[in-house]
Formats: structure tokens, C-alpha cells, sequence
């Protein structure tokens, strides 16, 4: 399986950490109805300069259900929170991503595409 | 950062925090624990514009971390429970500080605050930082809780009975004034009870057995304690309830019956007739009988006042004396409080002489008939009379009872074990043998064992 940006993850020891063979649906909150390319990018993308050494930057957060992600939401600071409008939901299995549970909650996933995957075209999308 | 009100300054108070846990993470940490100086503080991600991270950063307490990190407080209550200076700092791209300000805590513009309900979910591992702090802190914030809805009763000497100051006597405090609370709370709590629930469990047993798995659970904690006049903090266990109690109809009876029997019994004025129409429709007679009349014994007690107040820093109040005819309506005739008192007496044989084959009863000599309730004694020398030596550590009291059918009761009270015989006529003699005879038998049993 090759990942997405795989030549920079492969150069950080244990990174990602095991697949989670199951197929799981999980959630993603995003700025975008239906989601786009800008909600899906990796912070170590968008700030290598911080992050760029960080496996789980390369990853995507996502949750297993849909209450945790709007949990998360609830959690953000109200400027940061205006701006999310939607949450995506995405059936993951082996033939999209690498995924495994991460962080101290039991309910965050971080998915590592796999190369060529059209990732926006699996998630459906609905309002907050 | 915004531009907002605040001192700015140039040098980082806190540089060389270090980073412990994050808390909320998504996609990159948006909640992170530093500590600094044995301190704790937040660094709560609230912005990204321009370039730049920003970031608001306060210090909390290991009690509040405690109630954030167990879903007892949200993270906007945390940062407004800070009441000191927050800082707000801008970080670049390279994680350089290039801005820094500082300002109180209420001085916090809404863009950087979470919502109302703003819970954390976290999940920790054994012996993990969290797991030993909510170990720490969940006893203090259980009885912080109780404490937080508990009412106060204050039990002091009467002014011009101060023979001690304002201390009380320990055995009249636990063997007369505390149980007669308790006991009108259960008998309220009971009655309560069956009113509420008769109609859904009609098998009386079960009914029975389910109010006392549930009255475990209902009874007060204490939950303050001062000592002097004698005051107590009782609550209603309103937070192991939630979980013990699966039945929602029962569990929201068993949340509530402590602040009602408060209002319906303590607090409640029943000369307001109201009031008084209100606790005639809730319970009957023989109800009212059960609850009132102990709280009503300590309210007549000329020898103390029987205070009550809503919480720790509310003032004191006297619980309302009902007047007599307002206790006339309230209680049946023939249970009508009265305050026993123990009085020395001594058994005597009466010959008489009655119409042959008449039975004779207490009522045919107006016996007892001035008293429904007495005491005595039954003494080491009442024993011997019977030609039985038991070991007494002190005298056993007797009490005696007139019942509504006329017939005796006399019950005794030996190493907490009540005995008691009933007598139909006046003559006590056999029936205070029969009760020696039944304690001696009983001492010979303990023994053996």
C-alpha cells in the first residue's frame, strides 16, 4: 500500500502506526458543503515548517461517530467554529486508506490516504 | 491575533514550559497541558490567520483540571474560572512567539471562546497523569457536591436551659433528638413512597422490599459537622443514585424525596392553610401520625431550639411550632404527640373486690388511663425476686404501653434486643416474670454461643 505523500511519511520512524483492518465509517467536520480539496489537507502540508517532523500531521483526524465530532466542534473557539458548516462522512476501507485510533480519545481516528485515491469523491456531506 | 485590549509585552513569562498532554487534537493539537513552575497551564489554540497561530493561554488549577478532564465543567467555564491574567500570544510559521499580550481573564473577546457546552473527551491510561488526579480530587468533588445542596439543622440548648454553654448532651442527641429526625424521614420517605408508587407495584411485599433497597440510597449524608450547639449538613445523594437506581420513574423520587420532606416537614408552616390543605391531600392520617409527631416531639422539647437554614451561609431559622389546633387537625385524636418522660414508678398490687365472673380489665380500675405511655425500671433485684442472676451492667428500662384495646404491652430492651409480653389484665407480676424469664433465657443463649 502506498501512501500519499509516502516518501516524506516513510522517512519518520513508525509512521503511521498499524492499519485498523476493520472498515469503519467516520466523520470529519469541514468549511466546505460538499467537502474540498481545502479540508483535507494535512497540516504538514499546509505548515511543514512546524510540522513537517509530526506523523500524526500527515494523517487526518476524523471520528467514529458523529456526536464526537460535534463534541470537537463545540470545543473550538468561537471564530474558528463559525467557519465549520458541514460534516463529512466516509466508509474507510483497505482500498482507501491507511487508519488507526489515535490521541487521547477513543473516538479519534487519523487516516492516511492512499496514493490516487479521489478521497473528496468517498465523503457525503451534509450540513451542520 | 485580533486586535484587542491588553497590555503587550516582550518577554514570555512562562518560556520554558513544558508541553505534558494534549487534550483536544484534530488534525494538529488544539488543547495542549504545559507545566511551568509546578504549575499547570492551557495553551488553547484560537486562531490561524495570516500566517500566524495564536494561541490563549492560561493557568488552572489541579482541581479544575480535574473537573475538565471528567466532563464536570466545560472548557469555556474553566477559562472563566481563571479570574487572574490570561496571556495571548502569535506564533509564526517556525513556532517563534512574535506577539505577546496579556490581559484579565473577563477581558476575553467571544472569537476565542468555546461554546456553552464545551465538554472534553478524553480518554486516559492507567496511571496516567489524569488517571491519578481524578483519583485525587473525586471523593473532595463528590462531598463538594452533596455539599454544595445540603440544608443545615441546628439543635441548641433553649436560652435559659445553658447549663453547659451551647453544648448539648451526646445521649440525648443520639438517643432522643437525631432519631426522631431520622425516623420521620423514613416514615415520610415510606409514605412518599407508597403514595407515589402503589398504583405501578400493587404486590405489597415487593412494593415493601423496593422502598428499602431504595431507602439505602435515599438516606442523608452528612455532609458538615460543627460541634458546641450541635449543627449538620445533610443531603440527598443525588450522584450515586444516578447510577444505582436503573428506574427513572424511581430514581427521579429517590433525587427529589430528600428536599421535599425538607419543604413538607422542616420548612413547611402548617398554621398557612395552604400549607396545611397541601400535606392533608399528600398523606392521610395515620401518615401524618408517622412523620409529624417525632418532628413535633422536638419542636414542643422546651429544653432546645430546633433550627434549620437552606445552605452553609444562609441564617438560621426556628422550625415553625404548629399550634395546638393546627395539631388537632393535622393528627388523628389518639395520636396526638406526647413527651414521654421517665419517671420513677414502682409495680403495686391493688385488691379489690368485683361482681363474681367478671373479667377484670385495666379499664374496670381506670388503670394507666392517665397515661398512654410509661417507664420503669427492671433492676438486678426484680430478677433475684425471681430467683434469676444475670449479670447487669445497669438497670434495663421497662417501657409500658396502653394500647386501643385496652390490653398492657410491657417491652424491655436488653443488649439491643427488644422483648416484649402482653397482659390483658392488671397483673403485672407474671408478665414481669415472663419478661425476666425471656431475657435470662436469652443471656443463657449468648453465652453458650
Amino acid at each position: 500500500m502506498i501512501l500519499e505523500n509516502h516518501e516524506e511519511i516513510s522517512k519518520l520512524p513508525n509512521c503511521p502506526l498499524i492499519n485498523d483492518e476493520k472498515t469503519i465509517t467516520l466523520f470529519r467536520f469541514c468549511e466546505n458543503n460538499p467537502i474540498s480539496v481545502t479540508d483535507i489537507i494535512p497540516f504538514a502540508i499546509s505548515k511543514p515548517e512546524m510540522f513537517a517532523q509530526e506523523c500524526l500531521a500527515w494523517g487526518l483526524s476524523l471520528f467514529n461517530t458523529r456526536e464526537a465530532t460535534v463534541k470537537i466542534i463545540k470545543g473550538l473557539p468561537t471564530k474558528k467554529r463559525k467557519r465549520i458548516i458541514a460534516i463529512g462522512q466516509i466508509e474507510v476501507d483497505n482500498s482507501i486508506a491507511v487508519k488507526h485510533q489515535s490521541c487521547d480519545n477513543i473516538n479519534h481516528y487519523t487516516l492516511y490516504p492512499l496514493k490516487n485515491v479521489n478521497l473528496i469523491s468517498k465523503f457525503t456531506t451534509q450540513d451542520l | 491575533m485580533e486586535n484587542i485590549k491588553a497590555f503587550y509585552i516582550d518577554k514570555f513569562p512562562l518560556e520554558g514550559a513544558v508541553k505534558m498532554e494534549d487534550l483536544i487534537f484534530y488534525d494538529f493539537p488544539l488543547l495542549s497541558r504545559y507545566t511551568f513552575q509546578d504549575k499547570n497551564y492551557l495553551y488553547y489554540h484560537v486562531d490561524d490567520e495570516n500566517n500566524l497561530d495564536t494561541y490563549l493561554i492560561f493557568e488552572i488549577s489541579e482541581y479544575n483540571l480535574f473537573k475538565l478532564v471528567s466532563g464536570l465543567i466545560s472548557l469555556r467555564e474553566a477559562i472563566f474560572d481563571v479570574d487572574d491574567f490570561v496571556f495571548i500570544i502569535d506564533k509564526n510559521q517556525k513556532g517563534d512567539i512574535i506577539k505577546i499580550a496579556y490581559l484579565h481573564s473577563t477581558r476575553i473577546i467571544d472569537d476565542y471562546l468555546p461554546e456553552e457546552d464545551s465538554i472534553i473527551e478524553i480518554s486516559y491510561a492507567k496511571n496516567s497523569f489524569f488517571d491519578k488526579l481524578i483519583k485525587k480530587y473525586e471523593i473532595d468533588y463528590y462531598t463538594e457536591r452533596l455539599r454544595e445542596k445540603a440544608f443545615y439543622l441546628k439543635i441548641e440548648p433553649e436560652q435559659a436551659n445553658k447549663k453547659y454553654g451551647d453544648t448539648l448532651g451526646l445521649e440525648e442527641m443520639v438517643k432522643d433528638i437525631l432519631p426522631k429526625i431520622t425516623d420521620s424521614y423514613k416514615k415520610y420517605s415510606q409514605s412518599d413512597f407508597e403514595n407515589n408508587f402503589k398504583k405501578v407495584i400493587t404486590n405489597e411485599k415487593k412494593l415493601n422490599s423496593t422502598f428499602n433497597k431504595v431507602y439505602e440510597l435515599i438516606d442523608y449524608r452528612i455532609v458538615d459537622l460543627k460541634y458546641g450547639s450541635f449543627e449538620i449538613g445533610i443531603a440527598s445523594d443525588t450522584i450515586m443514585n444516578a447510577t444505582k437506581i436503573e428506574t427513572k420513574a424511581i430514581k427521579d423520587w429517590a433525587n427529589s424525596v430528600g428536599n421535599n420532606f425538607k419543604t413538607d416537614v422542616l420548612e413547611v408552616d402548617l398554621n398557612d392553610p395552604v400549607e396545611f390543605n397541601r400535606i392533608s391531600t399528600k398523606f392521610n392520617e395515620d401518615q401524618r401520625a408517622k412523620i409529624y409527631n417525632p418532628i413535633i416531639n422536638l419542636i414542643n422539647n422546651k429544653n432546645i431550639n430546633f433550627l434549620i437554614k437552606n445552605e452553609k451561609t444562609a441564617r438560621y431559622k426556628r422550625v415553625v411550632k404548629p399550634k395546638q389546633e393546627t395539631i388537632n387537625k393535622l393528627l388523628p385524636e389518639h395520636k396526638i404527640a406526647i413527651e414521654t418522660k421517665v419517671k420513677e414508678l414502682d409495680l403495686v398490687q391493688f385488691t379489690g373486690v368485683i361482681e363474681k365472673g367478671k373479667k377484670i380489665s385495666s379499664n374496670n380500675y381506670g388503670l394507666f388511663n392517665s397515661l398512654s405511655e410509661a417507664h420503669q425500671l427492671l433492676t438486678k433485684e426484680t430478677f433475684k425476686k425471681y430467683n434469676i442472676d444475670i449479670p447487669l451492667k445497669q438497670d434495663i428500662p421497662l417501657t409500658i404501653l396502653k394500647k386501643n384495646t385496652g390490653n398492657i404491652e410491657i417491652s424491655a430492651n436488653y443488649s439491643n434486643e427488644i422483648f416484649t409480653v402482653s397482659l390483658d389484665n392488671a397483673n403485672f407480676d407474671p408478665a414481669i416474670e415472663k419478661l425476666a424469664n425471656r431475657i435470662y433465657e436469652y443471656y443463657l443463649n449468648i453465652k453458650t454461643n
